[in-house]
């Protein structure tokens, strides 16, 4: 066995050839499929004749649309700005070499175990009005006490954020800790001998070093904005009325329910573009270092 | 030893493989009915296959789209259900004219199955002149539940008017319960709506709004008054109202927590399963008009295209089930629908389900509900605005009506 391996020459360009292959057709042959369907007035059965931009049209005039884009900027900017304070607080805390830290690292990472769908059923849970936390502080006695978010169509988005940061702020505070452990101890070595406070420390010495950290970090939870399903599902389900709607949710329910192949490939390839334009920054920056 | 084993292995498995034609007949079903009376009613057909010797495998859904969704990429993925339930939309109709489901005219003929169907019902099954689906039973969308004891307790007497009807309800809502229960999502929310729509403009002006869609029809001051409704009708929602689904929605008025519901007869089903009577323990009502219209929604069985033989006769074999009169009643019964069947016996179904098959009987009277009546993704788009209007106080009338116009002049 062993010598029959050491016999056999790897030959890398096969592999490489293979792996290409595979993701040709199954990723941008997929791409390419639905951005030709999204040209196309096909409704629960492909249908190849070429109708110009009409889904677009139909997209961009569509109220359901406009309001899932909108909400998920709010949802976006909120969430990627929340979750990168708190798991930086977090991590600023840990970092201290505070006592049984590895059990509050697991403590705060195991949302992250914890699946999208049941992160947004327990917290819809938790901020029901009649039977979570506000039926339960009312029934302590507090009887004018009102947290009803969730239903408050104003407001519901925002629980969504809430539920999100929960989720991904161990992680952020995982991997900025990692980037916190690399920093040189000469240089703490010097800021301790200028004696500069511990906060002005943090952010003006040790942050700024870590700029390829916080962008990885920005850039993950900019894929889950962007896919960002199953919490609106388990959560809100996208109401009350369309109020926190998403993206994702109206390319699937548009494919399947509503069984528009056609309008909802347009919302998928619109959503590529989006995602494309919202990380070109970062690809021009990460290019341009390498030059 | 290891031989020995290999042997009996495989005589093992050449005993399956020899035992399988005699298995035979096997249905595979995709369904959302798992609400209790729903699942009764899905009980039903299944025992009934059984007992005609068919092996039932049951794929159920948590909702009608998850189901509908599930299904058809299956098809895609060339292993396609044997059996779809759905109701006979612009799904059902894209899937016969790509040819993915098998016509049963054979059958029908054999059975003279048009001659025991209301024609609103038979041209809903046939696309392009093929039977296409069988009827498992004929819902209706705008009907109103009440709760007996709540309306009794405050001396109120069954509504006859819209306006009789809020009144009660904030009769009810003062002496500290819900006066109408909402289910806070957007299906459920735009079927009080067009309740009001075929409500205030009686079913002629229905088909011309729906059906034909007509812009004449859009300009009628009629739609303007629907909206209102609908207005104060989700004044009554409570608190915990967003998201609830509609059998805990009726359940509110099942256990006299809530007085009224707007809800399909459907309804119904939750009401028998709780051991409630109609007409002692609960009422029901037509949504009040001057001449009342009958929204139906047929719940069918499609069969998509299976090439396995087993498969081939267990839809065969389901379809007999189905189409049985003593399991068309069966079903009528436990679930709050009306049989499609003509000739069965509607004479043991209670109160409810009889002003059901009368209004149902009444020329005229049965209209398609706008969730089969809208082509494509329009009823989606409809449901979209009311779910907005329900939530959005600021969004006016003027505002909603010109949206909706313009939602049903897009296609």
């Amino acid at each position: 066995m062993r010598t029959w391996l050491h016999r056999q020459t790897f030959r890398p360009d096969i592999t490489v050839v293979v792996f290409f292959g595979v993701v040709a057709v199954f990723f941008y042959g997929s791409i390419l499929w639905t951005g030709y369907m999204s040209l196309t007035r096909s409704t629960l059965i492909p249908n190849y004749n070429f109708a110009g931009f009409d889904q677009y049209i139909r997209l961009f005039t569509n109220q359901r649309w406009l309001v899932s884009c909108l909400n998920m900027v709010i949802f976006g900017v909120l969430y990627i700005v929340g979750t990168l304070a708190f798991g930086t607080l977090l991590s600023v805390f840990a970092d201290r070499r505070i006592r049984a830290e590895s059990l509050f690292r697991t403590i705060f990472l195991y949302p992250l175990a914890v699946s999208l769908i049941v992160t947004g059923l327990s917290w819809r849970w938790v901020l029901d009005p009649v039977n979570g936390l506000q039926g339960l502080v009312r029934g302590m006695g507090w009887e004018s006490f009102t947290f009803d978010w969730l239903t408050d169509p104003d407001r519901a988005i925002y629980t969504l954020v809430i539920a999100g940061i929960w989720h991904s702020a161990g992680l952020i505070m995982v991997i900025i800790l990692a980037g916190l452990r690399g920093v040189d101890d000469d240089l703490w070595k010097a800021i301790r001998m200028e004696g500069i406070p511990l906060w002005r420390a943090y952010l003006q010495v040790i942050f700024p070093g870590m700029r390829p950290v916080v962008t990885s970090c920005v850039v993950l939870l900019m894929s889950d904005v962007i896919r960002g399903y199953d919490l609106v599902i388990a959560m809100t389900k996208g109401g009350p009325g369309i109020a926190t709607e998403m993206p994702a949710k109206f390319a699937v329910d548009y494919y399947f329910a509503r069984v528009n192949l056609g309008l909802a490939s347009a919302a998928s390839i619109s959503m590529l573009v989006l995602s494309l334009l919202l990380l070109a920054p970062y690809f021009y920056s990460e290019f341009r270092r390498r030059m | 030893m290891k031989f020995r084993h290999l042997l009996s292995t495989m005589s093992i498995l050449g005993t399956f493989a020899a035992s399988s034609p005699v298995l035979a007949q096997t249905v595979d079903v995709q369904h959302y009915w798992t609400s209790s009376s729903e699942s009764k009613a899905m009980n039903t057909i299944a025992d009934s296959f059984k007992e005609r010797g068919g092996k039932w495998i049951d794929s159920p859904s948590a909702d009608f789209d998850a189901a509908l969704a599930a299904a058809t990429s299956r098809i895609a993925g060339g292993k396609p259900p044997s059996a779809i339930l759905m109701t006979p939309n612009s799904a059902l109709r894209d899937l016969a004219a790509s040819g993915q489901l098998r016509d049963f005219d054979d059958l029908a003929a054999k059975g003279g199955w048009q001659k025991v169907m209301a024609p609103i019902v038979w041209d809903k099954l046939n696309v392009g002149g093929h039977l296409v689906a069988l009827p498992v039973g004929v819902h209706a969308q705008n009907w109103v539940w009440y709760s007996k004891p709540v309306l009794e307790k405050l001396g109120i007497s069954e509504p006859k008017t819209f306006d009789e009807l809020f009144a009660a309800a904030d009769k009810i809502k003062a002496s500290g319960g819900i006066g109408i229960a909402t289910g806070g999502e957007p299906w459920q929310q735009v079927g009080i709506l067009y309740s009001a729509i075929l409500a205030l403009g009686g079913p002629e002006y229905w088909n011309e709004l729906i059906v034909k869609r007509s812009p004449d029809a859009l300009k009628s001051p009629v739609l303007g008054k629907a909206f209102d409704i609908f207005r104060k009708v989700s004044t009554y929602a409570d608190p915990a109202s967003p998201g609830r689904s509609w059998n805990d929605t009726t359940n509110l008025v099942v256990t006299d927590k809530a007085g009224f519901q707007f809800m399909g007869d459907w309804a119904r089903g939750e009401f028998l399963a709780a051991g409630k009577v109609a007409g002692k323990d609960f009422g029901c009502l037509l949504t009040p008009a001057e001449k009342p219209g009958y929204a139906i929604l047929i719940d069918v069985f499609a069969f998509p295209v299976n090439t396995d033989d087993d498969r081939i006769k267990g839809q065969t074999l389901l379809a007999d089930s189905i189409m049985e009169p003593a399991v068309q009643e069966k079903i009528a019964e436990v679930k709050g629908s009306v049989p499609s069947r003509t000739d069965v016996d509607t004479s043991k179904l209670d109160t409810c389900a009889q002003i059901g098959s009368k209004t149902l009987a009444t020329p005229g009277a049965a209209v398609q509900a706008a969730y089969d009546a809208l082509a494509g993704d329009l009823n989606g788009q409809v449901t979209d605005l009311a779910g907005q209007f329900w939530t959005d106080k600021s969004m006016t009338t003027e505002a909603a009506v010109e949206s909706f116009g313009k939602i049903l002049q897009s296609e």
